[in-house]
């Protein structure tokens, strides 16, 4: 590109280079130049002891090595920087057993006295995780020090604290099993940046690209599969690291103590996988997209990042900026690549959303200011907080703090809850959806169905549940009420329509009812139910929109009215149809009968009448899925499509399903045949996960009412303290 | 919770006890300012001699930045070796009370102001290269470059003054020469009708403001901030409440600082002005003086009433009502624009308001994160504008949505880099913007009680309303086929590299923001 420079540009770049030079060479005299009056008098402070806690080697935190039989070990340095004596009370891990914070097997040596340090004069401690006993594949935690240092303002000061690491992943692929959820969730971002380089270098092999993106989702679901075979199913709470494993940890934004803290547990893992799933199917479904190739897949793969990062995200604002990240790309695959009307749906979608998530950014704020001290993973000491297992171990109902008035922690429920809400999407949110499933294209609709829904429900799980376990105890029936509402008004709405993939999009308002009667229950069947339902509804719904756009691509129309007698013409087509409506009124022997009929198990102790009614809803999905069915498929074929102009190629006929789009919906199909007569992998997946969170909600144990004070209490200590607090609790109930 | 008073002996005000330097003393300290002055008389003196329209373009164009260099360069040296603050200009023997205040919120605002300068130099220079070829805009290049710097003079003393006279007289100086900027299109209607509204309206606010001033100075029998919270306290310990003279005083000087800054109810010549003017000066109006204005705000706040949140005249309750007026007048007002500079005017004024959202908490965290808006504004707004700028030169001088129709296919950088600046307006994640309203947020948030929170409700429904006419742009850019012609266009390189290294700490300071904020907080926050 420097050829086509003229001599007068040139000597125009060279003059423009001469003067920055110049600018910059002034910039620098000024700062050479002395400054006046510089000289400060120097503070003159009383002597005090000023603990600083240092891994031996290096900075920040404590990283265990393997010293082999699954024994590690590290060392920290205690030095006292200040310029008097200081006294170090005692060392400890921080963890306790009404709180288990730390895998077991982690011991300090320590010698269990207090020690007296002069100033600079440094101790070293030995830190040992023998991890032959535990199920934990890491460990993150910390080692407090309690000493009598001063904080900065002269009151006695917090312990301070070191973060310990370590991973016990070993052999050649150690490295990826200790970053697997990055690598899943930052993958897709090469397809962003492929597809840029590839525009600037003016690279026109769409098609290869597209084979790319396939490739690079392909390695994600072989990621997942690694993720699905790695993960352990039985690790809860008490086994340490909050019960989350593949966890990473790092400080991102130190000033406002935000970290980059991603992990999964039992309500997540599903959804990593049913998201990676999801997201290689959607590539095979968008073989049809022929404008603008490069774009697409730029979008699309920035929408997996940003669904992939909001399953995995274990920090507040993480999980925000994720889940804002997926509204762009969601916007403009609607609205560039949608149908007829796709600007309004797209703009519909994004205020939506929007309106929900600006509500949910002010309740996350709440959270980090009102929140309780606790300490950055590298061990600093922050006062607020935005990691979601620290907030969940506040005690928000007992705070008595208001908004405008209103208890805060219902306000924030409320807010949190609808910005979830409108994802779901529940009646009455719910009208965005059938706009956007019918403007989008067949992949985007897929995705939208298949996982973005699931991000509403997940985030009630992740968020509002374990956050605020007792405002979710006064909200869950008007979660079921409203649950109930959707099952049956989606439903009937389903019944009415004559546009197939309308009536596909309002199932699914009936069907993410489920979800929410399932959890308003709170009870384990019914959370597990929940996530039971939203794993399968993810993949039936998938099956049904991909088999939409079969139809779609083919005549450019779904309207019911003008079918009719499909199964003569296409039979193999027919069947699928069949099984993916069979499994989506909850046939049983497929695998959307179970998360009905657990919802209705789990919610029927609860919510007797709420259950009668919504179990009613059953037969009017029946009724719409057959009779759709009956309209599409069966009776007499329509003699006029054979002059259709969509059918001229094809000499008049119907072409049966062709072997790609095959390809996408026999996996899910499988899955789909499997889980219906075998549900227990996905079960097992969930059960764990499912009663833990149920714990937390259901009797906010000693880890939901949180010990404001962060040291450990010594053993006999810890019996007083509980006592007091049962007492301290009893008083609160009586003054109520 | 912090409070403003608290500030009033950290940040803002000067130091406590302090005497001013004498005159001859205080110019080692005025090094920044005298550099701009410097600047101008050099600017002039090129114009003169210099003969070669490309040499003089260039020319000016190296003075003009030099001297921004070593405005910005000191103020950003004083920033990082901590002087201690001073007041300066107590006549020729020294003590007394002083007219400019030398000190960390100076610096930063100076840093600030250098850098929006510099970047206009950068959007102005390439169209005076090329002579006689866009439409009727003055060609002489010392002009413009010189009334730059006159300009930033005047936003220097504004964010330095500590005396109601400094005050009135930087106000004036900002003023009176964006109203020649303003009017910089010769014989063309909008531009010419633009300056005229400007000096009405600047006439009455300042006429206004003026007022006030004499009713505090007739209260207090001083022009001084310092003198006049001690006179003002006094009074208020006296009577028990805050005198009403005094409000109505402050509520006059409020008209003249709202009009700088473009607050409702004083917002109505910006659309005007805005779309007249040729763009790099309205790019630099709707980020410079304004936040010129906010800090004059800050200033006269703090230091002149020790206003706190705690204190019992209604200026939380005042500015708030201002605060919430201006998002929603600017942002219902934009929707339904057809220009595109029109329509980032009237964002403009709801970006003011955001400001103000975080500057009636009276915190610290508020102050701090009103800079640190203005500072990821001052990068996205000017990127809008100069991608407006260089579609309207590459077709003729059309604004309208229309000509950004299609531009997804017809220009892929532009558009990309116009949408990442869309968006962060909007506030949306991972961009700077969003974490701009973040920290306003959590400053409402963090002084609590219902007023905030309603305020911080107000607000972040606002930004549900923005995002829907900056999607119309986006909308037009790529959902929407061109209307004339589909042939590929390039904007002016220079343009591109600029919109694009604009684009850059855009994204950057949505994703990894803690140094810049740390800075500015440390800045801020300095206990002397």
């Amino acid at each position: 590109m420097f050829k086509q420079l003229t001599n007068q540009t040139k000597r125009f770049w060279s003059a423009a280079l001469l003067a920055l030079l110049a600018t910059f060479l002034l910039a620098a005299g000024a700062f050479a130049a002395g400054v006046p009056g510089a000289e400060k008098a120097a503070a003159v402070a009383a002597p005090a002891g000023k603990l600083h806690v240092s891994p031996e080697k290096g900075a920040g935190r404590l990283e265990l090595r393997s010293v082999g039989e699954g024994v590690y070990k590290g060392n920290f340095v205690i030095t006292n920087q200040g310029t008097g004596p200081l006294k170090v009370v005692r060392v400890v891990a921080r963890t306790s057993a009404q709180d288990p914070r730390l895998p077991k097997g982690v011991s300090v040596r320590w010698a269990g006295k207090a020690v007296s340090l002069a100033p600079q004069q440094s101790q070293t401690v030995q830190v040992t995780w023998s991890s032959a006993a535990t199920r934990a594949q890491q460990l993150f935690g910390h080692v407090l020090v309690e000493s009598d240092a001063l904080a900065a303002d002269g009151t006695p000061g917090r312990a301070a604290a070191i973060g310990i690491h370590a991973e016990k992943f070993s052999g050649p692929l150690a490295w990826l099993w200790s970053h697997i959820l990055s690598i899943m969730v930052f993958l897709p971002l090469l397809g962003v940046v492929g597809m840029f380089v590839a525009h600037l270098m003016g690279y026109r092999d769409d098609k290869k690209l597209r084979l790319g993106v396939l490739g690079l989702m392909g390695a994600n679901l072989a990621l997942a599969a690694g993720l699905y075979l790695k993960f352990d199913s039985s690790f809860i709470k008490v086994h340490g690291n909050d019960g989350y494993q593949f966890m990473e940890r790092a400080v991102w934004v130190r000033s406002l103590n935000i970290e980059y803290f991603i992990g999964i547990d039992g309500i997540s893992v599903s959804m990593v996988l049913l998201t990676a799933l999801i997201s290689f199917v959607g590539v095979l479904c968008s073989w049809s997209i022929n404008k603008q190739m490069k774009g697409y897949f730029a979008m699309y793969c920035l929408l997996v990042t940003g669904m992939m990062g909001t399953f995995v995200a274990l920090d507040l604002l993480l999980f925000f900026v994720f889940w804002e990240v997926m509204l762009l790309p969601m916007y403009f695959l609607i609205g560039i690549w949608g149908g007829p009307r796709r600007q309004y749906a797209a703009i519909k979608f994004f205020i939506y959303t929007l309106s929900g998530s600006v509500f949910m950014l002010l309740c996350f704020i709440f959270f980090y200011l009102n929140g309780d001290p606790t300490y950055l993973v590298d061990g600093q000491a922050a006062a607020h907080s935005l990691a979601i297992p620290e907030l969940s171990r506040m005690a928000w109902a007992t705070k008595g703090l208001t908004i405008l008035g209103i208890s805060a922690v219902k306000l924030v429920w409320v807010w949190l809850f609808i910005g979830f809400a409108i994802k779901i999407p529940m009646f009455p949110f719910h009208t965005w959806l059938p706009d956007a499933h019918v403007e989008a294209p067949t992949a985007i609709s897929v995705i939208l169905a298949g996982v973005l829904l699931k991000m509403g429900t997940y985030g009630i799980m992740r968020i509002n549940m374990t956050i605020l376990p007792e405002a979710t105890q006064w909200a869950a029936p008007a979660m079921a009420v409203f649950g109930t509402i959707g099952i049956l008004y989606g439903a009937f709405c389903a019944m009415a329509q004559k546009d197939l993939k309308k009536l596909v999009a309002y199932s699914s308002v009936s069907h993410m009812g489920f979800t929410l009667l399932a959890l308003g229950s709170l009870t384990p069947m019914g959370i597990e139910a929940c996530i039971v339902q939203m794993f399968n509804h993810g993949l039936i719904t998938s099956m049904l929109f991909t088999l939409v756009g079969v139809v779609y691509d083919r005549v450019h129309t779904r309207d019911l009215d003008k079918f009719g007698g499909l199964a003569s013409e296409m039979p193999l087509y027919t069947s699928f149809m069949g099984f993916a409506f069979m499994a989506s009124l909850g046939l049983p022997g497929l695998s959307g009968f179970w998360g009905e009929a657990m919802t209705f198990i789990g919610a029927f102790p609860r919510y007797r009448v709420l259950t009668i009614i919504a179990a009613t809803g059953v037969i009017v999905t029946a009724a719409y899925h057959l009779w759709a069915l009956q309209r599409m498929f069966l009776g007499k074929f329509r003699e006029e499509w054979r002059k259709s102009d969509y059918l001229k190629d094809f000499g008049g006929k119907f072409p049966e399903i062709n072997k790609r789009e095959l390809a996408s919906v026999a996996p899910l199909a499988v899955l789909v045949l499997v889980l219906g007569f075998y549900p227990r992998p996905l079960l097992n997946l969930i059960d764990a996960g499912a009663a833990e969170l149920h714990r937390m909600i259901d009797k906010p144990g000693p880890t939901q009412i949180a010990q404001l004070d962060e040291r450990p209490a010594l053993p006999e200590l810890a019996q007083n303290k509980s006592a007091d607090q049962t007492k301290a609790r009893a008083k609160q109930e009586t003054a109520r | 919770m912090q409070t403003l008073s608290m500030l009033a002996s950290a940040a803002v005000g000067a130091p406590q006890g302090a005497q001013a330097l004498s005159n001859l003393g205080s110019l080692e300290y005025y090094g920044p300012e005298m550099g701009l002055i410097a600047a101008v008389l050099l600017i002039v003196a090129a114009d003169l001699i210099v003969k070669e329209h490309r040499t003089k373009v260039l020319s000016v164009a190296g003075i003009a930045l030099a001297a921004l260099a070593y405005s910005g360069g000191s103020s950003l040296n004083f920033l990082l070796s901590g002087v201690e603050p001073q007041l300066l200009f107590g006549g020729l023997e020294g003590g007394g009370t002083g007219l400019i205040v030398f000190d960390d919120f100076t610096h930063v605002f100076r840093v600030l102001f250098a850098v929006v300068s510099g970047l206009i130099v950068l959007f102005v220079v390439p169209g005076m290269l090329d002579e006689g070829a866009s439409t009727g805009e003055r060609h002489n290049p010392g002009e413009m470059l010189m009334l730059l710097m006159v300009l930033t003079l005047g936003m220097n003393m504004m964010a330095a003054s500590c005396n109601l006279l400094m005050i009135y007289l930087s106000i004036e100086t900002v003023s009176v020469i964006s109203f020649v900027m303003a009017g910089f299109k010769i014989g063309d209607r909008k531009s010419s009708e633009g300056a005229l509204k400007y000096v009405i309206y600047g006439g009455v606010a300042s006429g206004v403001m003026l007022y006030g001033m004499s009713w505090i100075y007739g209260l207090t029998h001083s022009f001084d901030l310092g003198e006049i919270s001690v006179a003002l306290s006094a009074m208020q310990a006296k009577s028990g409440t805050f005198p009403e003279a005094a409000f109505i005083g402050v509520a006059c000087m409020l008209v003249g600082f709202g009009y700088k800054v473009s607050a409702a109810p004083f917002h109505m010549w910006t659309p005007d002005v805005y779309e007249g003017a040729p763009t790099p000066v309205t790019a630099f109006l709707s980020v410079g003086p304004k936040a010129a204005g906010m800090a004059v705000l800050i200033r006269f706040f703090a230091d002149g009433l020790d206003a706190s949140s705690a204190s019992d005249a209604p200026w939380t309750v005042v500015l708030g009502c201002m605060a919430m007026a201006t998002m929603t007048v600017g942002n219902l007002s934009a929707l339904n624009q057809e220009n595109v500079k029109r329509m980032l005017a009237y964002s403009s004024i709801a970006h003011a308001g955001y400001m103000l959202l975080g500057f009636c908490v009276f915190t610290q965290t508020g102050i701090t994160a009103i800079v640190f808006y203005v500072v990821a504004y001052c990068f996205m707004n000017l990127g809008a504008f100069l991608i407006v700028m260089a579609i309207a030169e590459t077709n003729g001088g059309d604004e309208s949505m229309a000509a950004f129709r299609g531009l997804g296919r017809r220009a892929v950088v532009p558009a990309a880099v116009m949408t990442v600046f869309l968006v962060s307006l909007a506030g949306i994640p991972p961009l700077a913007g969003f974490v701009g309203k973040f920290y306003i947020f959590s400053a409402l948030l963090e002084s609590g009680g219902s007023w905030n929170w309603v305020l911080a409700v107000v607000g972040v429904l606002n930004s549900v309303v923005s995002l829907f006419y900056y999607a119309r742009v986006i909308r037009a850019m790529y959902l929407e086929d061109a209307t004339a012609g589909s042939e590929v266009i390039t904007v002016r390189r220079i343009f591109g590299v600029t919109s694009f290294a604009l684009a850059i700490p855009t994204l950057v300071l949505g994703v990894y923001w803690a140094p810049v904020y740390d800075f500015v907080a440390r800045s801020l926050s300095r206990l002397h």
